[in-house]
């Protein structure tokens, strides 16, 4: 898993609580990096699960609102990163339509050897709505969902538009999740 | 309450000093990783630098490539295209670029292309054939392609002009026609004029004979009567003779400039079908090259000598096809036998050398090489008119030909092209024996007479004699030349047949001018009428002929000599 998701989730966990949680957190004896990640490095994705449990517990907030909080904070960390990846689309949907046809291909084009989850589109509606199958080797539903929300609002429509997720696999591998842009009512969930 | 405050500030501090020491350590991990990604950018800029070249490289090649080579999108049209491709059509590439490739074909191959190429291209990928192209200008070009199916749904297009080879095929299936025609009329010519000349030399001597006895039976009438008879009989045969009319239509009269770059080519891909596989046919032919002569004939007699190379290296060797306007530098060997035909000349505008490492044409053979039906290999079904077409073409007065052969090392043909046809001389007026006038007769006249035929030889002697000439009759043209230089008495005519061993009439002819300019010669033959009217003769008589016409002809040859 890369390094920066690591930095962002240090970041996120010290804004939304304590230094002395972060500190806690990267101390865990769990960590073979010795909690020292940088963004341009690459860790074993069981290292992020064992801090967002030992932070799920900490702060007695319920593990998967906790990932896909982050993941939202995540995009927000990537997009300004990279905002050269997100603006050259007009709309959320648009974004979301080429994660895997052109996001992912630019990723492994910069990181070599990156294993990516899958974004495949089963169907979408002009601007309006789009339906995705995830699947990955890692169990990161929440987390995919919580950067749909953070891409929805980082077009300023996250108020008035709608994840909705079918899990095809219970441990978080795979889900189908659509994704509804509104202009009336709001979302369906608001996490 | 002091102490907890002290507890809570070692504490942070503490934290702070972990965030530090994991901050160094992320940064010095990221330094390595930094370095580690530095040096492999280092090395994959060296590769793409590389890659870069070579791709330079491949794609200068496949511009300056003669074969044409283009690239279509998925929706056909072109992406890339060499200057070889476009210019097959007489495009530009700027032109056809962004163009469909349907523009370089009419609307049938179009349609055979859609219906029956590409649904096989479509289901192997690739597809060779050829295929009728259009260009600009609107002419067809037959190509030769190669279709191949790209992941991107376009195509690569590898394509060669064979245009020209179609046409040398044609031009090649064509000639050999005419040529194996050339070989029918060939045998059949001199198989007829070989009868024909026997009976002329026999109806000569009966009417040579038959007038004589005239002359001496002028009191008895009823004898003379029946001479009289046999005299006009003889007229007769000979008239039959002539009627039969054995004529060749590729003969040496029919000259033309030749391309001998383009017909060598296509006389080798004649000859390839014959060519033993451990046989190497070199070249060395510059790419004009002009010569005057009849293409068929010439085909002929470099497609013999060719075939006769290839025998004479029992499967194994090389042939050397050189043009050039000097002979080779090389000699064939240290002692080599020669025979030449024709007259030889200075400044030939092409020479042609056809050179093998064969097993040399045997010594008691080579005299003979150029003559009828003689071959040095019936076994292998030699008609032993291949190289007597050699002897023809040195009949058209402007091709000197020579044979240098040498035991187990080889045998080289050099055939010189000369500018001029030798009997086109315009300096020398032609004389015409109906258009001269009497003249005193001149007895004692010094008459050099050359046949092979004995009866013929004798009764010309005779009828010469009869008419108060000095005639000297010889069998053997190859003597004519000493006897004119040694005679004490100077020769005032030569009479000569036209068929003879060794040396034919018209070669012996040549010579003799060669060292008597002002030496007057009348051509006897029963083929006369074979022969184009020359300078070099002051008549041409047919056989037979009357005594009292033929002493007309010596009177007028030695009238205006």
């Amino acid at each position: 898993m890369k390094g920066i998701v690591f930095r962002s989730f240090e970041s996120f966990v010290e804004a939304n609580w304590s230094m002395d949680i972060s500190d806690g957190m990267l101390s865990l004896p769990e960590l073979r990096s010795g909690g020292a990640f940088t963004t341009v490095g690459y860790y074993p994705h069981t290292e992020f699960l064992t801090m967002a449990i030992y932070v799920a517990e900490t702060t007695e907030t319920p593990i998967n609102l906790l990932v896909k909080r982050f993941g939202t904070a995540l995009f927000h960390d990537l997009a300004g990163l990279h905002p050269e990846m997100v603006k050259s689309y007009a709309s959320p949907i648009d974004l979301l339509a080429v994660i895997e046809s052109v996001i992912h291909v630019d990723v492994r084009k910069l990181y070599t050897g990156t294993e990516l989850p899958r974004f495949d589109v089963l169907s979408r509606d002009a601007n309006t709505s789009i339906k995705l199958d995830y699947s990955s080797k890692r169990p990161f539903a929440d987390l995919a969902e919580g950067l749909m929300w953070g891409c929805l609002d980082h077009y300023g429509v996250k108020e008035t538009s709608s994840v909705m997720r079918d899990d095809v696999a219970a441990d978080g591998t795979h889900s189908v999740f659509t994704v509804e842009v509104k202009h009336g009512d709001g979302a369906v969930d608001r996490h | 309450m002091e102490t907890a405050r002290s507890t809570d500030i070692d504490g942070t501090l503490k934290r702070l000093e972990r965030k530090l020491q994991r901050e160094r350590l992320a940064r010095e991990e990221a330094e390595r990783l930094l370095e580690e990604k530095s040096s492999e950018l280092y090395s994959l800029n060296g590769l793409l630098q590389t890659q870069v070249r070579d791709i330079e490289v491949l794609r200068h090649s496949i511009d300056m490539a003669t074969d044409g080579i283009a690239l279509t999108d998925g929706d056909g049209a072109f992406i890339y295209m060499n200057p070889a491709h476009a210019g097959m059509f007489a495009y530009t590439v700027e032109e056809l670029l962004g163009q469909s490739w349907t523009i370089l074909y009419g609307e049938a191959e179009n349609e055979r292309l859609g219906e029956i190429v590409f649904p096989r291209l479509q289901s192997e990928g690739t597809w060779r054939g050829e295929t009728y192209g259009l260009s600009k200008t609107g002419f067809t070009i037959i190509q030769e392609i190669v279709l191949t199916l790209l992941p991107s749904g376009g195509l690569i297009c590898a394509t060669r002009d064979i245009s020209a080879r179609r046409k040398r095929e044609i031009y090649a299936r064509d000639l050999e026609g005419r040529l194996q025609k050339a070989e029918r009329e060939a045998a059949l010519f001199t198989l007829g004029n070989a009868v024909a000349h026997d009976f002329n030399n026999l109806i000569a001597a009966i009417s040579g004979n038959a007038a004589m006895l005239k002359t001496a039976l002028r009191n008895d009438f009823d004898n003379y009567h029946r001479v009289n008879q046999i005299e006009i009989a003889t007229r007769q045969a000979a008239n039959v003779i002539r009627s039969l009319n054995i004529e060749r239509s590729n003969d040496t009269q029919n000259l033309a400039p030749i391309d001998l770059a383009e017909l060598i080519q296509t006389g080798l891909q004649i000859a390839e079908a014959i060519k033993p596989k451990g046989i190497q046919v070199i070249t060395d032919i510059p790419v004009e090259a002009e010569i005057i002569s009849n293409e068929v004939v010439v085909t002929r007699c470099l497609l013999n000598i060719v075939k006769n190379a290839f025998e004479a290296m029992n499967g194994v060797g090389t042939v050397t096809l050189r043009v050039a306007t000097t002979c080779s530098v090389m000699a064939l060997a240290d002692n080599v036998r020669t025979l030449a035909t024709g007259v030889k000349r200075e400044d030939p505008i092409w020479i042609v050398e056809i050179t093998d490492t064969g097993s040399g044409v045997p010594e008691n053979k080579l005299d003979h090489i150029f003559e009828d039906f003689f071959t040095t290999k019936p076994k292998l079904g030699g008609s032993g008119l291949g190289l007597q077409a050699l002897r023809t073409l040195a009949d058209s007065g402007n091709v000197f030909v020579e044979v240098e052969t040498a035991e187990n090392v080889g045998t080289r043909f050099r055939l010189s092209f000369y500018k001029d046809v030798l009997r086109a001389d315009p300096s020398l007026p032609i004389r015409s024996l109906r258009t001269e006038g009497q003249s005193k007769p001149r007895a004692g006249l010094r008459i050099l007479l050359v046949d092979d035929n004995a009866l013929v030889g004798r009764m010309l002697e005779d009828a010469l004699l009869q008419m108060k000439f000095l005639p000297d009759w010889i069998n053997d043209p190859r003597a004519v030349l000493r006897l004119i230089e040694s005679a004490k008495k100077p020769y005032d005519l030569i009479i000569t047949d036209l068929s003879m061993p060794y040396i034919d009439g018209q070669n012996l002819s040549r010579q003799i001018r060669s060292i008597r300019p002002d030496l007057p010669i009348i051509i006897y033959s029963g083929q006369a009428s074979l022969i184009e009217p020359s300078s070099i003769y002051a008549a041409i008589l047919q056989k037979p002929i009357g005594m009292d016409a033929l002493g007309v002809a010596i009177r007028n040859a030695v009238s205006k000599g």
